[in-house]
């Protein structure tokens, strides 16, 4: 369960070190808000839908702005401030090496917003039941598969559009 | 390219396995005489492949660690006593899920051994709870209903176990994880207040060589010794049934007879 929360950290935020203090934050605020709990329900979405609500904390704590885009339930974390970022954006050579190491459909899904990144995470990627996912992104079902459904046209669009990008890098060597 | 209006949510779904089979055998029949429906197909199955690709990162033992260290202070205080017996199934649940990363561990040094693997889970089990034992009176109430909660969340044969006498009163249930499945774990405490575990998971597919095990009355149970910890292992009704005490063989035997038999 912690593996599946650590690798959820570390696709909200790319710096090893916030992904741990998040997946931290996260355990003890589990402890605490442990009466939310519904038994029957699935811990690890509980644990996610935690982790989720944290990192937009933890957004907001460090001057990124989250930001709601295209309808209501779709939002990006755009950072705010003009100096260098104390935080976890804005990391050029980080964001450089972590697009290295996952490739393009690692880069894809980074630029993708945070809601629609986390659907395909949560849905193709870790193979969650709908209702799992449906219950860490706090929307019906049918919402999940809609959403699902938009954010991998969009990561279709994007590895299509790196596509060239990648020959070009590819004649050069 | 994009599919016929209709059909891109279905080819979604194809992909994913989650259309019943007529709706697969109606669209597979379109597929076939439409070249666009067909190349968004292949486009979706190879966006799948590349997602599968992705690195799944593991957390670190370090981390693992951590946490678990942070969750065991709150834990040992006494406002958990406050806790009702549902909330405590959750927070047992937290701590016990950071547990897995142990028993990872062991897994990989047991893995040609369930029996050695389970004897060690139960024990690391075991000194877990003995450091939350403080919150055990609080419990005894509630502990036949956790375990029948328990019993029937996972389909365990826990609700037979033995229920304690007055020689060995049980004092707390809490879900574990032993050999990658769910278990129930019930705890009582001895008269000289020794902490003794039994914990019960599904069994069906672990074989117990006869060589070694031991005679103990009518019944032939596997007697182990990890960490100075004794240690009981026994089939019983598809179950794999583990107890755990700080007793020397004679003691252990005599105990293991009475949890099988229920026999004060």
């Amino acid at each position: 369960m912690l593996d599946g929360t650590y690798r959820l950290a570390r696709w909200l935020v790319p710096r090893d070190s916030d992904a741990r203090d998040l997946v931290q934050e996260t355990y003890l605020h589990a402890l605490e808000a442990r009466k939310t709990f519904r038994p029957g329900a699935s811990m690890r979405a509980w644990l996610c839908s935690i982790l989720r609500n944290r990192f937009v904390d933890l957004c907001r704590r460090r001057g990124h702005e989250v930001l709601w885009a295209d309808g209501a339930d779709e939002f990006r974390t755009l950072e705010t401030t003009g100096d260098a970022p104390a935080g976890f954006f804005g990391d050029a050579e980080l964001a450089r090496l972590t697009t290295l190491v996952r490739g393009d459909i690692g880069r894809a899904l980074q630029a993708l917003p945070e809601n629609h990144r986390t659907v395909v995470l949560l849905c193709d990627v870790e193979h969650w039941r709908w209702e799992e996912a449906a219950a860490v992104l706090e929307v019906p079902i049918g919402t999940v598969q809609s959403r699902l459904f938009r954010a991998r046209r969009a990561l279709r669009r994007l590895l299509s559009e790196y596509a060239p990008e990648e020959a070009s890098i590819e004649r050069m060597r | 390219m994009s599919a016929c209006a209709d059909n891109s949510f279905r080819i979604a779904l194809l992909v994913r396995g989650e259309l019943d089979s007529a709706e697969e055998a109606l669209l597979r029949a379109h597929l076939a005489g439409c070249a666009t429906c067909a190349s968004e197909l292949a486009a979706e199955e190879e966006l799948s492949r590349k997602l599968e690709k992705l690195p799944r990162l593991m957390a670190p033992a370090d981390l693992k660690a951590q946490v678990q260290d942070r969750m065991g202070v709150p834990l040992a205080r006494g406002r958990v006593l406050r806790m009702a017996p549902r909330r405590l199934v959750v927070a047992g649940t937290i701590v016990l899920a950071l547990v897995i990363g142990a028993a990872v561990t062991l897994r990989s040094r047991f893995a040609a051994d369930p029996l050695a693997l389970a004897a060690h889970q139960a024990v690391a089990e075991r000194r877990s709870l003995d450091l939350q034992r403080d919150l055990f009176p609080g419990e005894t109430a509630g502990a036949p209903a956790l375990l029948r909660e328990l019993a029937q969340r996972y389909g365990l044969p826990a609700t037979t176990a033995f229920p304690g006498d007055a020689e060995l009163r049980l004092v707390s249930v809490r879900p574990g994880t032993a050999l990658g499945k769910v278990s129930a774990i019930l705890i009582y405490l001895d008269k000289e207040a020794r902490l003794v575990t039994l914990e019960i998971l599904p069994g069906n597919e672990v074989q117990i060589p006869p060589k070694r095990t031991r005679q103990v009355q009518q019944f032939r149970p596997v007697l182990a010794r990890v960490e100075q910890c004794g240690v009981v292992l026994w089939k019983q009704g598809g179950a794999l049934h583990v107890l755990t005490a700080p007793l020397d063989d004679q003691e252990l035997a005599r105990l293991f007879v009475k949890v099988r038999t229920h026999r004060s």
